[in-house]
């Protein structure tokens, strides 16, 4: 299998990211004060004229709306696809696995918590957009489970049914934090096993990024795990995430085996990763959101050092997620008439720099 | 080739021979029912008994319409569970279609044989779970081979406790770097695939802890049952010898099985085909009159097939049931008779696409010959091409062997064959006219001879159309349309002078003024305006119209201008014949330059396939849906009502 044409796929990739939003647009939708003004302002960009076209802005739910952003997602990674072939096709597809974990996930959650599951997007529905889109199940099938457990037997024979059958057979079925943290886990298994395919440089690029977002969410995973749920040291070193850049396994474990919370903000800050740990009460609400900011500059720096490479891929499939997310995020604050500046602290996307 | 004479057929009989006479009726399969008390409301008919032993008259009055419906359901579930369990094919065994089976001792019989079938294969079913169970267990065990020791030992003890469970192998590192934190010691025992096979043991009181750990490694426990005792190795012997053991349970039953197969194998084929025999007799009965001690049916049976029902009921039931045969020609109330269509082998197709349009009437001519014989006659003309007919042909003949619909592949194979007719005529092979020569002419070389031809040929097909549509007058025995009518005798002449008279302007053959054409138009016009005061004065009735005068000279004022106008769009209808035959040439050609354009073989031959697929995709369509409009606009507008009912006789389906 020869090596992909990136001058080609940059070029695709540069064409849409034209269309991306840009601080204006994200300026002009902090103003929105309902779905609505937000619909209708996406109406009138460049990115989502057409998708939104035919909509009657008026008179659209947050539930569609978002099915709507996540679909346009699909046709954008469905059109960058068929610029690959063979593993790197497989990778890319791979993507997708994220997205419909998080659906699975918040599926999970609600039938956890006995609200029927249904397809019908009302405001407080989990869509089921990204259901199937890797793993190749039938999305109805998977709506129409009742328990957690069927969700786990509407994936027999897929890629991800070896990662939740195990809890068929444990005693608790329906265990819905070991269904979300064992697929977190297989999501970055899966990413580093398909990489593997790749040759070496896009190899080696693809496990540093993968591993800095697993250092990054392992932090945020310990610190949490110890400080909010005190989660017994050797329970939180196995779910810890496989792949690392800066941690090893080693610094990983000693980490989770750490006496307390300061002790752990202590050793963070002699790493690269210090941001995470303020001096002051926004650590806990910010982490999030730093972390995700941290890997948005990253990428960005990554895509400039190593233009023709699959990071090049990666890092638009992940910044029109973020963008996304923003939107999401931005329709959520609406509801909470937020001004703008504290608003713009919920996004990723970092316009505070700018003024 | 026509559609086949029906007659009428009565049959009366006492009630306790009913199911009877309904078997033989499906058993001969060539009746079409019709209901009982509807053709005696309608018709008045009476009820006669060719027994001097009923009082006729009565029975008359008490005759009911059958309400004692009969439901199956449970029967054919009753028999399809059996069919199941002895895999015996669900049809009809000729054997077992006969009059005389007692229904009921049948299906008790069935019932019977079910209550004493069923345990034995639940119990089948349970062995082939255990033995199933089993070799789960011996899949447990062998992981476990790896230990040389007494398993009783160590997994029954009170204050340790001792599992075997299986985690990934990313996971297993995880646990050992890990391994002096974990609550339980842990032996690696076996591999498989991505996964390990462990034996962990800890202790009572730290069993918390250990549940919480390997659930966060995402394990999975093996069953491993106690009550063996040994090692792996011989308690998988032990278990071995248990299969066998149950293994040689099952044969038995198998066996047994296999005996009650011969006891009821002829049974169940004999059930499956009295149920069929009786949900075909019950569509009857549902049609059915019933009296105080007689029962009626009617329906049409083809002329050629009456005598031998007859003769076969005579000689089944002798004087108590009486069949009686009526023509059907002076019918005039009540249910028309369905239409049976015998068509050859080489019409077949194309009933498909009449039956489209309509069944044909019960007193109608048969379209479907004509209907070919125009059908692939417009076709080839329109789309004359030897090469491109053999690919439609060979098209047909696909999906005729490989998709098994015979129909349409049918009128793709004939219509290629027309297709490849004219395109040697006009000498073409796949848009090329230099490979062979024409055996008549070349459409582009004569335009005009071809545009001409065209109206002609419309000018024959019309007049055909214009004669079936007498016939089929004549047999409704519908003198006043037949005669005077715009689709009768009149319109005809009218047609026929109207050609006439353009052919004399356009090659003035005789000396004729036109004014003398337009005399004799002008009369036939008013013959079809005056058509029933004329009628009526023939019969000599006394009152000349039958709706009020207004009316009547409105409708028919109105009709003589449709007249004029139906009979130039007819003419001018056809030319399209002649200019598709011109289009299928450009189109060609218009490829064939694009083709020139090519400086490199292969692109110019590229080309030229391009072409011929969009000409026989899309002009092939075209062109199929040009000849069915004139068909069913032009030509059947002229004879054809497809007004009928498809004959549906209840029959067996083998």
């Amino acid at each position: 299998m020869g090596n992909p044409r990136y001058a080609a796929i940059n070029t695709k990739l540069r064409g849409m990211e034209a269309r991306f939003l840009n601080e204006d647009d994200y300026e002009k939708l902090l103003e929105c004060s309902s779905v609505e003004e937000v619909a209708q302002y996406l109406k009138a960009t460049k990115a989502y004229g057409n998708l939104l076209s035919r909509v009657d802005t008026s008179d659209i739910n947050r539930g569609e709306l978002e099915h709507m952003l996540k679909s346009s997602m699909i046709d954008d990674i469905d059109s960058i696809i068929n610029y690959f072939s063979g593993n790197y096709k497989k990778f890319i597809h791979a993507l997708y696995a994220k997205h419909e974990i998080a659906e699975m996930k918040q599926l999970a959650r609600r039938l956890f918590n006995s609200i029927p599951s249904a397809l019908i997007y009302d405001s407080e529905a989990p869509s089921l957009t990204f259901i199937g889109k890797y793993s190749g199940v039938n999305p109805q099938k998977v709506a129409q489970a009742k328990e957690i457990s069927d969700i786990i037997d509407a994936y027999e024979g897929t890629p991800l049914y070896k990662y939740i059958k195990p809890l068929l057979l444990s005693d608790n079925k329906d265990n819905l934090f070991r269904f979300e943290t064992v697929l977190d886990l297989a999501y970055y298994s899966i990413l580093i096993k398909e990489s593997e395919g790749l040759n070496a440089e896009d190899r080696e690029l693809i496990q540093n990024a993968v591993g800095i977002i697993g250092d990054l969410f392992n932090i945020q995973w310990i610190y949490r795990g110890m400080y909010f749920y005190h989660i017994y040291p050797a329970v939180l070193f196995n779910y810890t995430i496989n792949t690392g850049y800066k941690f090893s396994k080693r610094k990983i474990r000693d980490l989770c085996y750490l006496p307390d919370i300061e002790t752990l903000q202590e050793q963070i800050r002699k790493t690269n990763y210090s941001f995470l740990m303020k001096n002051d009460d926004t650590t806990d609400s910010y982490m999030e959101r730093r972390l995700e900011r941290y890997i948005y500059y990253k990428l960005l720096k990554m895509r400039r050092e190593h233009p023709m490479s699959v990071i090049q891929t990666l890092s638009h499939i992940i910044l029109l997620e973020y963008q996304i997310r923003d939107i999401i995020t931005l329709i959520e604050v609406t509801k909470y008439h937020l001004p703008p500046a504290e608003a713009q602290r919920y996004l990723i996307k970092n316009l505070a720099e700018r003024s | 080739m026509s559609i086949e004479t029906m007659e009428l057929l009565q049959i009366v009989g006492k009630k306790h021979l009913m199911n009877k006479v309904m078997r033989a009726a499906v058993i001969n399969g060539n009746i079409h029912f019709i209901d009982a008390m509807d053709e005696i409301n309608t018709n008045r008919v009476k009820i006669e008994d060719d027994s001097d032993n009923f009082d006729s008259l009565i029975e008359q009055t008490t005759l009911r319409r059958y309400s004692e419906h009969k439901n199956y359901a449970d029967d054919e579930e009753l028999v399809k569970s059996l069919t199941k369990m002895f895999l015996i094919e669900n049809k009809i065994y000729d054997q077992y279609v006969k009059l005389d089976y007692n229904y009921e001792k049948i299906i008790g019989r069935l019932f019977h044989a079910k209550t004493t079938v069923q345990p034995v294969f639940e119990k089948a079913e349970l062995v082939e779970q255990e033995i199933a169970l089993r070799k789960q267990r011996i899949q447990n065990f062998n992981y476990l081979t790896t230990l040389d020791a007494d398993l009783d030992g160590f997994l029954n003890m009170k204050e340790i406790k001792v599992a075997v469970i299986i985690i990934s192998k990313e996971n297993y590192k995880k646990l050992k770097m890990n391994y002096e934190n974990i609550p339980a010691i842990v032996l690696h025992i076996n591999d498989e695939k991505d996964n390990v096979v462990l034996l962990t043991a800890t202790i009572e009181s730290l069993h918390e802890d250990y549940l919480r750990v390997f659930e966060s490694l995402n394990y999975t426990k093996v069953d491993i049952p106690t009550g063996y005792t040994g090692t792996a190795s011989q308690v998988i012997r032990q278990i071995n010898g248990e299969i066998e053991a149950l293994e040689a349970e099952l044969s038995e039953i198998r066996n047994s099985i296999k005996g009650f197969y011969e006891n009821y194998n002829d049974l169940i084929r004999q059930a499956v085909t009295v149920l069929e025999i009786e949900k075909k007799a019950e569509l009857i009965r549902k049609t059915s009159a019933v009296g105080r001690s007689l029962f009626c049916v009617y329906g049409f049976i083809p002329k050629a097939k009456s005598s031998e029902f007859k003769a076969y009921i005579a000689n089944s039931f002798g004087m108590e049931v009486s069949v009686t045969i009526d023509d059907v020609s002076d019918r005039k109330t009540g249910v028309t008779p369905p239409s049976k269509i015998n068509t050859n082998r080489f019409c077949k197709p194309f009933g498909f696409m009449i039956r489209m349009y309509g069944t044909p009437s019960y007193n109608e001519l048969d379209p479907t010959p004509f209907f070919t014989f125009s059908y692939m006659l417009l076709f080839g003309a329109m789309f004359g091409d030897l090469g491109q007919g053999l690919v439609i042909l060979l098209g047909g003949l696909f999906i005729i062997y490989k998709m098994k619909q015979e129909e349409f592949g049918g009128i793709l194979v004939r219509l290629g064959l027309s297709s490849c007719l004219f395109g040697l005529i006009y000498g073409s092979v796949f848009g090329d006219e230099e490979i062979i020569h024409p055996l008549i002419l070349r459409p582009m070389d004569n335009i005009m001879t071809v545009l001409i031809y065209a109206i002609i040929l419309g000018f024959i097909l019309l007049s055909i159309a214009y004669i079936y549509g007498m016939l089929n007058f004549r047999r409704r025995k519908d003198i006043e349309e037949g005669l005077l009518s715009k689709e009768g005798l009149t319109g005809f002449l009218f047609f026929l002078v109207f050609g006439l008279l353009v052919a004399n302007v356009a090659y003035k053959f005789a000396d004729i003024p036109v004014y003398v054409f337009l005399i004799v138009l002008f009369v036939l016009l008013m013959i079809t305006v005056f058509k029933q005061p004329l009628a009526n004065m023939i019969k000599k009735k006394e009152e000349l119209y039958d709706e009020p005068k207004v009316d009547y000279f409105l409708e028919a004022g109105f009709g003589s201008i449709e007249t004029i106008l139906s009979v130039l769009s007819n003419f001018i209808s056809f030319i399209r014949v002649g200019a598709f035959a011109l289009n299928h040439v450009g189109l060609y050609l218009a490829f064939a330059a694009m083709a020139g354009m090519f400086e490199h073989r292969l692109g110019n031959v590229a080309m030229l396939i391009i072409g011929n697929v969009l000409i026989i995709g899309l002009e092939g369509l075209i062109v199929f849906i040009q000849s069915m409009r004139l068909e069913y606009y032009e030509l059947f507008s002229k004879y054809y009502t497809g007004e009928g009912i498809e004959y549906e006789p209840v029959k067996l389906n083998k």
